[in-house]
């Protein structure tokens, strides 16, 4: 009887996984879309000379420019610009924007009570500006010393690698999420 | 016997890493057919001149090959006097690296059977090179409307700020070369995947209760 009783149960829970998906899906497209939306905002075709955008990567510049000047004293921080041994300048993606905006989507996204997404957002995106940071100090010394690699390294490896840090750290939130809503409430209901 | 799930894991990251450098290691590597490929495409699609009176071409010349094997030169000729112009746009970032990103993770997916892998594979590829393909009008469309030194295209204020968002978003931002590529084939596997325990896995990275409906 209670076999039955499970396996009657089972397409409803399906069904409600699936509606959750979607919900899901839909929510973070719509978060990712307005966030994406503020981030690349052409202000320039409306007039403006410099936008928010312009201190957000002055203060990378510096937090970067703090980091390296650890290892690297001759270090020094101008604007968006880092001058040293090699010069890198903070422009518009340096900042992992598109990675940080996938996952705070995730997460914001996530069928989850809101009361347990704020430290594991917190959490994740100090990781991600934290690995940010290692690829700019990373990318310093490929120039300095393996200018040749710049291209590939700054264009291809470290992007790949942010992507996948970022999917990691989504997962690892998830363990600190409290269960999907309604998973547990409706789900039963449903099933009642 | 069932594998673990945490085994089926590391199948796929081991597999991903080997075919993704396979295709992407070789700095040169399939660069000049790659964007002779493209040339030949872009202008069996491009219109030999816009109503502007700028004409449009890709041309590829032995020294873009030589130095540059996987840009694609755009050539834009406005009416005279003024003279053409040439942009160049990087086929490896902008196509090449998505699709690599995504055949190397359709093809390391480990799944009931190799046929899964192909069919997702076959319907991803179509469903990818399509959306590449219109992602990368708007870096054209973008310069041509303006952004460029030639303007062969009118777009109204609200189109170019559109266009703008999209290509800052979708294009420029290099973590979608990865992005775009791993979401299709996250749905894909969910759509189309047969091993459950794999894809449930993706469909639930998180433990769920189930409704007690059987109590």
């Amino acid at each position: 009887m209670e076999n039955a009783e499970q396996r009657a149960g089972e397409p409803q829970a399906l069904r409600l996984t699936q509606r959750l998906g979607l919900r899901f899906a839909l929510t973070y497209g719509g978060i990712a879309s307005v966030l994406f939306g503020i981030y690349a905002f052409p202000f320039e075709l409306f007039g403006a000379e410099r936008d928010w955008l312009t201190g957000y990567l002055a203060a990378y510049a510096r937090l970067s420019g703090a980091v390296l000047g650890l290892a690297e004293p001759s270090v020094v921080v101008d604007g968006t610009y880092i001058y040293g041994r090699f010069a890198l300048q903070i422009v518009r993606n340096c900042d992992a924007a598109d990675v940080n905006i996938l996952f705070v989507s995730a997460v914001l996204a996530f069928p989850a009570p809101r009361r347990t997404k704020a430290l594991p957002l917190l959490l994740g995106l100090l990781a991600l500006v934290a690995a940010n940071v290692t690829r700019i100090c990373s990318l310093y010394y490929v120039g300095v010393y393996r200018p040749d690699w710049f291209r590939a390294v700054h264009e291809e490896v470290w992007p790949l690698l942010l992507v996948a840090l970022a999917l990691v750290v989504f997962l690892a939130c998830l363990k600190h999420l409290d269960s999907p809503e309604g998973l547990t409430s409706r789900g039963a209901g449903a099933a009642a | 016997m069932n594998r673990g799930l945490h085994e089926r894991w590391r199948e796929l990251v081991f597999g991903f890493v080997c075919v993704f450098a396979g295709l992407a290691l070789p700095s040169r590597g399939l660069g000049p057919l790659y964007v002779g490929l493209h040339a030949a495409l872009g202008n069996a699609l491009l219109p030999a001149s816009l109503d502007s009176g700028v004409a449009l071409a890709f041309q590829v010349t032995e020294a873009t090959v030589r130095d540059q094997p996987w840009s694609l030169p755009l050539v834009v000729t406005p009416p005279l006097p003024r003279a053409p112009v040439s942009a160049l746009l990087d086929m490896r970032t902008l196509a090449f690296l998505p699709t690599a990103c995504f055949v190397a993770l359709a093809a390391a997916t480990p799944l009931a059977s190799r046929w899964q892998n192909v069919r997702i594979l076959l319907v991803g590829l179509g469903i990818l090179e399509t959306l590449l393909l219109l992602l990368n009008t708007l870096p054209v469309l973008t310069f041509l409307g303006g952004a460029g030194p030639v303007a062969a295209i009118e777009l109204s204020v609200a189109t170019q700020t559109a266009l703008q968002v999209l290509y800052r978003a979708l294009v420029a931002s290099p973590g979608m070369a990865y992005a775009i590529p791993f979401f299709l084939w996250w749905v894909l596997v969910r759509k189309l995947g047969d091993d459950s325990e794999f894809r449930t896995n993706l469909r639930n990275p998180k433990p769920e209760p189930l409704p007690n409906a059987a109590k």
